[in-house]
């Protein structure tokens, strides 16, 4: 089973952080810690590119959720953009699109955040 | 006696302190098939919580086989790690099969709180014959915590935690807050309950299990 996980990062606001593969229970601290770096470093915009996330459990939505909650806490603003259908059926079966802004591009998530 | 040396409440443990109604010491009037859905679905959390299991939309399967060293946990988990790994079974197979565990799940997690001296058993007899099991409330200080934790999620628009999250669901799938809240209050936050639960697929399907078993009594009662 595929489970690696990647990020990369644009040192731009809104930062976009890039996640690749599965986001599971192995993978999903580790994501969840360098998001939250980016947070405790400052960053106030943040949007998860899924583009190159096929598949995601429940573990890996609960860390999304945490960055989510993290972002608010701090009065930042947090999206995700480029779901993958996987990715989607998850998100949507469990609300997160209601929680959380989803958009259909990293340019749409961008305009949003930084208008 | 409560104390800082016990571990926190496991969700099965905060579950059955919120069905608990403390004026009467006695259990809010839930099927017993519905209380003990609710049973397995809050080990399935608290073991998904303690990261030993983990799901999609598809099957929940174990990740991590090391045993909590919960009591509660582990004989559930060393069940869970003997299903064949190729054939992955969804949220609801696990229910129904744990479900059937229900009510030892539940006795265990009432010792752990009558030993935490949180409540208390009491069995009594009526007119010598009929006997009654009450449970009075003790100490009501992690009662009282829970119930204020789980208004906070329902009337406040934070995102939750995981934990409150699935209780909110649990207490949602088994119609709790009609017993929590008053008809007004539950009234206004229902959208609120609703849309949180649904942030849990393993609180989706002790629903789905409880709506069947309550269609089921409905039928076998006569009523549609």
């Amino acid at each position: 089973m595929q489970t690696a996980t990647t990020q990369s990062w644009n040192l731009t606001e809104p930062e976009i952080m890039e996640i690749t593969g599965r986001l599971d229970s192995g993978t999903a601290p580790s994501m969840e810690e360098d998001g939250r770096t980016r947070i405790q470093s400052g960053a106030r915009e943040l949007v998860l590119d899924c583009g190159k996330l096929h598949s995601v459990t429940a573990a890996g939505l609960r860390a999304i959720l945490a960055l989510a909650r993290d972002m608010r806490a701090m009065r930042g603003q947090f999206a995700v953009c480029n779901l993958q259908p996987q990715v989607k059926e998850m998100f949507e079966a469990c609300s997160f699109d209601q929680i959380i802004p989803v958009y259909d591009n990293q340019d749409e998530a961008v305009t949003k955040l930084a208008a | 006696m409560t104390s800082s040396v016990h571990p926190p409440l496991t969700i099965l443990e905060e579950f059955l302190l919120l069905a608990l109604d403390d004026a009467a010491g006695q259990f809010y009037s839930l099927a017993r098939s519905t209380l003990d859905c609710a049973s397995a679905g809050a080990v399935l959390m608290d073991l998904t919580l303690r990261h030993r299991i983990d799901n999609d939309l598809k099957a929940m399967f174990v990740v991590d086989s090391t045993p909590t060293d919960d009591n509660l946990l582990d004989p559930v988990l060393q069940l869970m790690g003997l299903a064949p790994v190729i054939m992955p079974r969804p949220i609801t197979e696990w229910l129904r099969q744990l479900a059937d565990e229900g009510e030892a799940l539940r006795e265990k997690a009432l010792r752990r709180l009558e030993s935490r001296g949180i409540l208390k058993r009491e069995d009594k007899k009526i007119l010598w014959v009929f006997g009654t099991r009450r449970y009075p409330i003790l100490h009501d200080k992690e009662m009282r915590e829970v119930k204020l934790r789980i208004l906070g999620v329902i009337l406040r628009d934070d995102i939750p935690e995981p934990h409150d999250i699935m209780l909110t669901a649990l207490a949602q799938a088994c119609g709790l807050f009609r017993h929590i809240l008053s008809g007004h209050e539950l009234a206004q936050a229902t959208p609120r309950i609703e849309q949180v639960s649904r942030m849990d697929l393993i609180g989706q399907a002790v629903a789905k299990a409880v709506t069947e078993i309550e269609a089921a009594i409905a039928m076998a009662s006569g009523f549609r």
